[in-house]
This record gives C-alpha cells, sequence and structure tokens, in this order.
C-alpha cells in the first residue's frame, strides 16, 4: 500500500505544509466551502502526519506522501460535512477574496455548489491532475465510479454554469 | 505525479468520453470552463495569518472536539479495556445520576432501562438529489434517510466520552448530550440479517478519570430500530463520592 519504511530525507511537518499546504487548503476549502473550516482541516491533516511519523511509517516516494495527505484531507472533511446538517454555502465575500473577474467566480461557485462527491473527482481530476485510477486508489472507490461522477459532475457543472449565464 | 496537470487530465477525459482528438480540436466553451478550473482554483491560498494560525495549532498538537483516539493497537486497547472494566466491574443498578432518553414514536423521550429492549422513533432525515443513487458501487452507502436520537444526562462536573461505532453503513455520533444514530438503508444482500452494535460511554470526571461505563446495545431488525441499556459500572472512587454527599 502507501505507506513504506523508506523515506525522503526532509518530512518534516514545516516542510510537508511549505510543499502541500496551499494544495490542502484549496481541497479542504473547496469541500467544506469556507476559509475557517478549511484552516481546521488542514491543522487536523499535518496532526495526523505527525501522529503517523511519530508511529514510525514513512513514505516510498514524495507521491506517496502527497496521496496520503489528499486522502486524509479529503477524508476529514468527509468526517466534518457529517457532522454539519445543514453546512452553510460559501458566501460571496469569501470568494471575492480570491477573484477579481466575474467568470471565475461565477465558476467556482457553480463547483462549489456542486454535490462534494462531485465536487472532490472533478477537484483531483482537473484541478490537482490525477487520473482516475488513482483518484479510485486515494478515495476507495471504484476506477468505473470516479468515472461516472466525474461524467456527472462535469454534466452538472455545465448546467449550473448555463444557468447563471 | 508532479507534471500530471491538464494535459493528461484531458487526454484521459478524451478517452472516457469516446471522442478522438481530432474532434475536440473544436473549442467548446463549456469544456473551457473545466479547463480553467485549474487556474481558477490554484488563486485558493491560505493567507500569511491562516499559516499561521494552522501552524500553531499544529504544533499545540490542538485537536478539535472531546473524542479520545486510541493510539494503541486494538488488541492492546481491548485488554486495557477488559482489565479495566474487570477492575471496576460492579454488575448493579443503574446509577441514578446517568440517565439515557430515548426518542420513542410511542412514548416521546422514554428513559432506557436496563435489560429493557424498546422501539426507536425513525426519523426522516436526508433525501437524495436527482440521479443519486443510495448504494456506492462498492455496496456502500452513505445515505441516511433515517436518524434516531438519544438524550444523555450527567451529574454535574462530569463528561462523557465514547467509543465510536458503526453497525454495518450506519454511524451513531455524539453531539455534546445529545447522541444520534444515523440510519442506512439495508444492503440488498442483509435482507432478514439482524444487526447489532455496541455502543458504549464512559463517565469521566474532570480529571478524566473514568468513573462509570454503559452500554448502549442497538439493534436493527425487520426495518426497525431497537436500543437496550446494558450495564453500568462505577469505579469505587465514584461511589465514595457519591456517598460523601
Amino acid at each position: 500500500m502507501l505507506e513504506k519504511r523508506t523515506d525522503s530525507p526532509d518530512q518534516s511537518v514545516e516542510a510537508v505544509f511549505q510543499e502541500f499546504g496551499n494544495m490542502l487548503y484549496r481541497i479542504a476549502f473547496v469541500m467544506m466551502k469556507n476559509a475557517f473550516d478549511a484552516e481546521d482541516v488542514v491543522q487536523d491533516t499535518l496532526i495526523k502526519y505527525m501522529e503517523h511519523r511519530e508511529r514510525g511509517k514513512t513514505f516510498e516516494t514524495e507521491e506517496h506522501r502527497k496521496a496520503w495527505l489528499i486522502r486524509v484531507d479529503i477524508n476529514l472533511c468527509k468526517n466534518r460535512l457529517r457532522f454539519y446538517k445543514n453546512h452553510p454555502k460559501i458566501g460571496m465575500d469569501q470568494l471575492s477574496r480570491y477573484y477579481e473577474e466575474k467568470e471565475d467566480t461565477r465558476l467556482m461557485d457553480s463547483l462549489l455548489l456542486l454535490p462534494s462527491r462531485y465536487r472532490e473527482i472533478l477537484l483531483l481530476h482537473y484541478v490537482e491532475g490525477y487520473q482516475g485510477k488513482e483518484i479510485a486508489q486515494m478515495l476507495g472507490i471504484s476506477e468505473s465510479a470516479v468515472r461516472k461522477r466525474l461524467e456527472r459532475g462535469r454534466g452538472k457543472l455545465r448546467d449550473l454554469l448555463e444557468e447563471t449565464e | 505525479m508532479t507534471d500530471l496537470g491538464k494535459e493528461s487530465g484531458l487526454m484521459e477525459e478524451r478517452a472516457w468520453k469516446g471522442k478522438s482528438i481530432e474532434e475536440e480540436e473544436r473549442p467548446d466553451p463549456a469544456e473551457d470552463a473545466e479547463n480553467r478550473l485549474r487556474a481558477v482554483a490554484y488563486r485558493i491560498v491560505p493567507d500569511e495569518s491562516a499559516k499561521k494560525r494552522i501552524m500553531e495549532g499544529v504544533k499545540a498538537g490542538k485537536r478539535k472536539g472531546r473524542r479520545l483516539t486510541p493510539r494503541i493497537p486494538a488488541a492492546v486497547f481491548a485488554a486495557c479495556l477488559l482489565l479495566s472494566l474487570f477492575c471496576f466491574a460492579r454488575p448493579g443498578v443503574i446509577g441514578e445520576d446517568v440517565v439515557v432518553y430515548a426518542a420513542t414514536e410511542e412514548h416521546g423521550w422514554q428513559k432506557l432501562v436496563e435489560g429493557e429492549r424498546i422501539l426507536l422513533k425513525k426519523e426522516p432525515y436526508q433525501t437524495l438529489e436527482e440521479g443519486e443513487e443510495a448504494f456506492e458501487d462498492n455496496g456502500r452507502s452513505t445515505y441516511y434517510p433515517y436518524i434516531c436520537t438519544f438524550r444523555v444526562e450527567v451529574p454535574e462536573n462530569y463528561v462523557y466520552d465514547k467509543q465510536m461505532v458503526i453497525i454495518r453503513d450506519d454511524d451513531i455520533l455524539e453531539f455534546g448530550d445529545r447522541l444520534e444514530w444515523w440510519v442506512a438503508p439495508e444492503r440488498p444482500e442483509d435482507a432478514g440479517r439482524i444487526m447489532q452494535g455496541a455502543f458504549r460511554l464512559w463517565i469521566v470526571d474532570e480529571n478524566r478519570e473514568r468513573q462509570a461505563a454503559l452500554e448502549l446495545e442497538l439493534t436493527k431488525e425487520d426495518g426497525k430500530c431497537y436500543a437496550e441499556l446494558r450495564r453500568v459500572w462505577e469505579s469505587k472512587a465514584y461511589k465514595r463520592s457519591q456517598h460523601k454527599k
């Protein structure tokens, strides 16, 4: 599996945050739809990473480490979403921190309106650049499910974009 | 995977959609949006103050919630649990101060009594969105059409910790003094089977010393949900403190 007994030299939590912090935050932000939860999720992901290291577990490659972090990040988001029965929709004020172009805001807003099962697949595929097989392994679902969700997610995203045009 | 970006993603997308690369040459405005996702999403980054907060929290080992996560292997954990139960065990009456109520159809909030199995009220909870299915491809479900609710009362100055439990696809969650059993649909292969799980609560004092433990036996049978209070163990310290009052 992903955890192996060999490791690359620098795996301190600071180095991991430096390298993958933005990515973890981006995923958590899109999943949780707000900056506060995104911060908490990244924090918990890094704590889990520290605990993982304390147990003496290491990773074979940087890619294994990255995939492990993404998996933990997404799982923590899912756990948290379960606890929020009616999780609030993101306010435009939070998105406007990042976007000046109306088109960009509309695109990201549409992505955030998608159900989380489609959101995570679109994010991992189009934003993080993972292949279907890798996403399937990361999320513990079949490749055909990834394919199906990607297709549906893409369709829903287009519908939303058309609606707001 | 560092170079896996938009390009490789698009290649795969083409394959999935069964379109040739030539066909893809024609620009599609909707597809352009998907391609722009990467650039747009990459602008989401934590600002310096957020970065600082995250690292401070990590260094402090900050944990959210009151859950105690066992960091020891399950077998060792189980052995310690058995040992502690053996030390503290006193098969006895239910502590008057620790009370669990369950929402029932017939009697509203009903106090659980040891050894008595009661039928729980299943309230509608989640609905499926159009096009969504109750079961994932792997046969699991993360959709909860029903919910059963419990209320826990513990003595002042005491709190409780719990042992997480799942029954097949169901989750039992704690929200302060409220427990929720999120009920997933029955898998086809489980038809006619009785599903059961034990949910343990440990009452701890302000020093995190375990004072009492009780167990809820949760049963799913013929689509109905039942709960039974199984046991309450109280520590000698707890008994002594109660005696002094």
